[in-house]
């Protein structure tokens, strides 16, 4: 490992090493969640712990560092999905009913498992990520909305609608399941 | 109640302080209402499951390799003695703050020139100001 002058409470290559070996899971669960495509979301943790790295003396040292490179992993993901999908930022004017088990969602399922990951490839795109984002990330609807240049009304819209499905969705696999 | 104000309740976003206080006080004061955001409030923790997906050992080296890669580069940038002296990178900067200053003092003197005072008249009180003898 080379030595590298650094300044006191920035993060060191080795706080980097032990953030991949324990976290990186979970960055990458995130972000698949996001672009639903594994190569992609690698990608968008490879991008985080890059851009991490260089901007390591930004780090607020009352923070965790694993916690700090998740949200940068997060918006490497969003950023990766605005180039390759753009349509997926596009809020919809009105709902889409559930399509059921298309091709496409059982492809889904069978990469991301069952349960709550399979349950999120029958929402639309702009659906799933206001509901990852806000559910799972815990950003609020103002950030969302920012992001996705939308306005706070379409992303609750949108929320709304998320759990409404989900929330049948997953009432019908616990039931499977039982 | 109107459940997508349940679910703005649930996340402590959206609602205003004033819509906060009143589901609050549905919720503590009429049974249904409670009832209604507690069935909430499970399916809703039940959607927070927190699965991890396993990384392949292989793209978990590639992270790792990723950073060793990042630390050699800053640490061959902090090894490098500063870059030498660039004396046309030097004259090209020289002449170009030269020409701005240049340009500064033509824009001033011609701006001047619309006041009511002339330069000239300045000049002469300053340099009559400074041969006066005391009496």
């Amino acid at each position: 490992m080379v030595e590298i002058l650094q300044s006191p409470g920035t993060p060191t290559q080795a706080d980097f090493h032990e953030a991949i070996s324990n976290r990186s899971d979970r960055w990458l669960s995130a972000c698949l969640k996001i672009t639903r495509n594994r190569d992609m979301a690698e990608d968008a943790v490879q991008d985080a712990l890059l851009s991490a790295w260089n901007k390591r003396h930004q780090f607020d040292n009352s923070a965790r560092l694993d916690t700090w490179i998740h949200r940068i992993a997060i918006n490497a993901a969003l950023q990766l999905l605005r180039k390759n999908r753009p349509a997926a930022f596009e809020p919809l004017e009105t709902d889409i009913p559930d399509r059921g088990d298309t091709q496409e969602s059982m492809r889904a399922e069978q990469e991301l498992g069952k349960s709550l990951a399979a349950a999120l490839t029958h929402l639309s795109e702009f659906e799933r990520l206001c509901f990852v984002l806000k559910h799972l990330e815990q950003w609020r609807l103002k950030e969302i909305a920012d992001e996705f240049d939308s306005n706070v009304g379409a992303v609750k819209q949108a929320i709304f609608r998320s759990v409404r499905k989900l929330r049948g969705r997953m009432t019908g696999l616990q039931g499977e399941q039982a | 109640m109107n459940e997508d104000t349940l679910i703005l309740y649930y996340y402590n976003d959206g609602l205003s302080d004033r819509e906060r206080r009143q589901v609050e006080t549905a919720i503590n004061t009429d049974t249904a209402v409670s009832a209604q955001y507690e069935a909430l409030c499970r399916q809703l923790n039940d959607l927070s499951e927190t699965d991890a997906q396993a990384v392949p050992s292989h793209t978990l080296q590639r992270w790792h390799d990723t950073i060793d890669r990042a630390a050699q580069q800053t640490h061959i940038r902090q090894q490098q003695p500063p870059g030498p002296f660039h004396i046309f990178s030097f004259a090209w900067g020289a002449a170009i703050t030269a020409a701005l200053a240049i340009g500064i003092g033509i824009g001033v003197y011609i701006a001047g020139g619309d006041t009511n005072t002339p330069m000239i008249e300045l000049a002469n009180v300053g340099s009559s100001a400074g041969n006066v003898v005391p009496a």
